[in-house]
């Protein structure tokens, strides 16, 4: 099975933090149905010619947050008990692109006052 | 990941040499000195004598090996030379007498993805084909530590495209290891799980691979950074402001107190980092 992902070594995030997010947009977009199989942690390696200990600790970190589920023997699964709202997979994803521009704000020294005035700036520019 | 396969060099006047190979893990030497890499290879094949060196597999340290040890070791050196009247199926029929893991059913399938027939005299193949069959071979009575040595060597990228996968399938098998050197650094790092950077008798260092091009990179700068930011190993304190770094994530919190915007990063090659860590002894 080929998942879609998209990753650089150049990119200034670590490869592990890369892959775990787009993993988990996968599963919970729906993408990666409840119960698909997915690839073994050596060919998931070598699709993203990435190192096995990446993808375990992806697959391990997944499974902690009940993402995944391995079974003895048979390899990894999407929880084949996951319910995915939509609106909860909605809310979580604008979480995580809000929380990066706000990391950005963070990194560029802007106050609490300066980021809300401009996030308030272009949320008018697209709600009123 | 269980256990770790580790050779130990040990040295009167020098440190001990300890190299690590995890179990479940692919691990590539590098090392511009060939004769120090075969000399590895050797030793842990049971070419060379172990003499004070030591090895340590499975929970137990060994000094001298057993047969037994021998046969869970397969080795497929660059170049092989077989003064032999044997075809392939002969050599074949031969060598499963000695390993009682023969597996049939696998050799003859993985003779066929390499095109290798049965009926062939094993003189007359090429160099690249009779590393092909030592391949197929060696993984036929299915080893637990498997040495490759340069094994792109003389391959057309088709035949290395169809190695290359039945390395990682030989890898899928429970509790293989795998060492590995090429003169190819590119297949080294689509391949490696780790990398150990070697300069004649010093190890260099010994990373996972994401953790090397996740710590070391090239990041162009908006100002001019200072001398001591923590992680930097070369700057160009000319625009436009370039730097590497060995510790990416602690050199991009101080330029972040300092200010200083990160406008772009780049990954260093393996050949790159080499060169580094050669200039600093590791």
């Amino acid at each position: 099975m080929h998942i879609p992902f998209k990753i650089s070594v150049d990119h200034p995030e670590p490869l592990y933090h890369q892959i775990k997010i787009q993993l988990k947009e996968f599963i919970l977009s729906g993408y990666l149905p409840p119960d698909t199989q997915l690839p073994s942690l050596r060919k998931l390696a070598k699709q993203l010619e990435c190192s096995v200990i990446t993808i375990r600790r992806v697959y391990a970190d997944l499974e902690q947050e009940n993402l995944l589920v391995s079974r003895q023997g048979k390899g990894t699964f999407v929880n084949p008990n996951l319910s995915i709202e939509s609106e909860v997979f909605a809310s979580a994803t604008i979480r995580d692109a809000f929380a990066s521009v706000f990391d950005q704000c963070i990194r560029m020294k802007l106050s609490k006052e300066e980021t809300r005035r401009i996030f308030s700036e272009v949320l008018a520019d697209y709600f009123e | 990941m269980s256990d770790c396969f580790t050779l130990t060099l040990k040295s009167n006047t020098k440190k001990n040499l300890v190299l690590e190979f995890p179990t479940e893990c692919i691990t590539a030497l590098v090392c511009p000195s060939e004769s120090k890499k075969a000399e590895i290879f050797e030793l842990i094949a049971g070419i060379k004598a172990l003499d004070k060196n030591e090895i340590h597999f499975q929970g137990r340290s060994i000094t001298k090996r057993s047969p037994q040890l021998l046969k869970q070791i397969g080795f497929v050196p660059e170049k092989i030379e077989v003064i032999s009247d044997r075809t392939v199926q002969q050599m074949a029929q031969f060598l499963a007498h000695l390993y009682s893991s023969w597996d049939w059913d696998y050799f003859e399938s993985s003779l066929q993805r390499f095109s290798l027939k049965p009926d062939q005299l094993i003189h007359e193949l090429s160099l690249a084909q009779l590393r092909l069959l030592w391949f197929v071979y060696t993984t036929t009575y299915n080893p637990s530590v498997l040495l490759l040595q340069n094994p792109t060597q003389d391959l057309d990228p088709l035949a290395w495209r169809i190695l290359r996968t039945e390395i990682l399938d030989f890898m899928e098998r429970p509790n293989k290891t795998l060492i590995f050197t090429d003169e190819n650094l590119r297949e080294i790092q689509r391949l490696a799980d780790f990398i150990v950077f070697m300069h004649d008798d010093t190890i260099l260092g010994h990373f996972e691979k994401d953790s090397l091009f996740d710590q070391w990179k090239t990041l162009w700068l908006n100002k001019k950074p200072p001398q001591n930011v923590s992680g930097i190993i070369s700057a160009s304190m000319s625009e436009p402001y370039q730097i590497v770094t060995s510790s990416f994530a602690q050199t991009q919190a101080t330029l972040n107190d300092l200010g200083i915007q990160i406008l772009s990063s780049g990954s260093l090659s393996l050949e790159e980092i080499y060169i580094y860590l050669s200039k600093t002894g590791g």
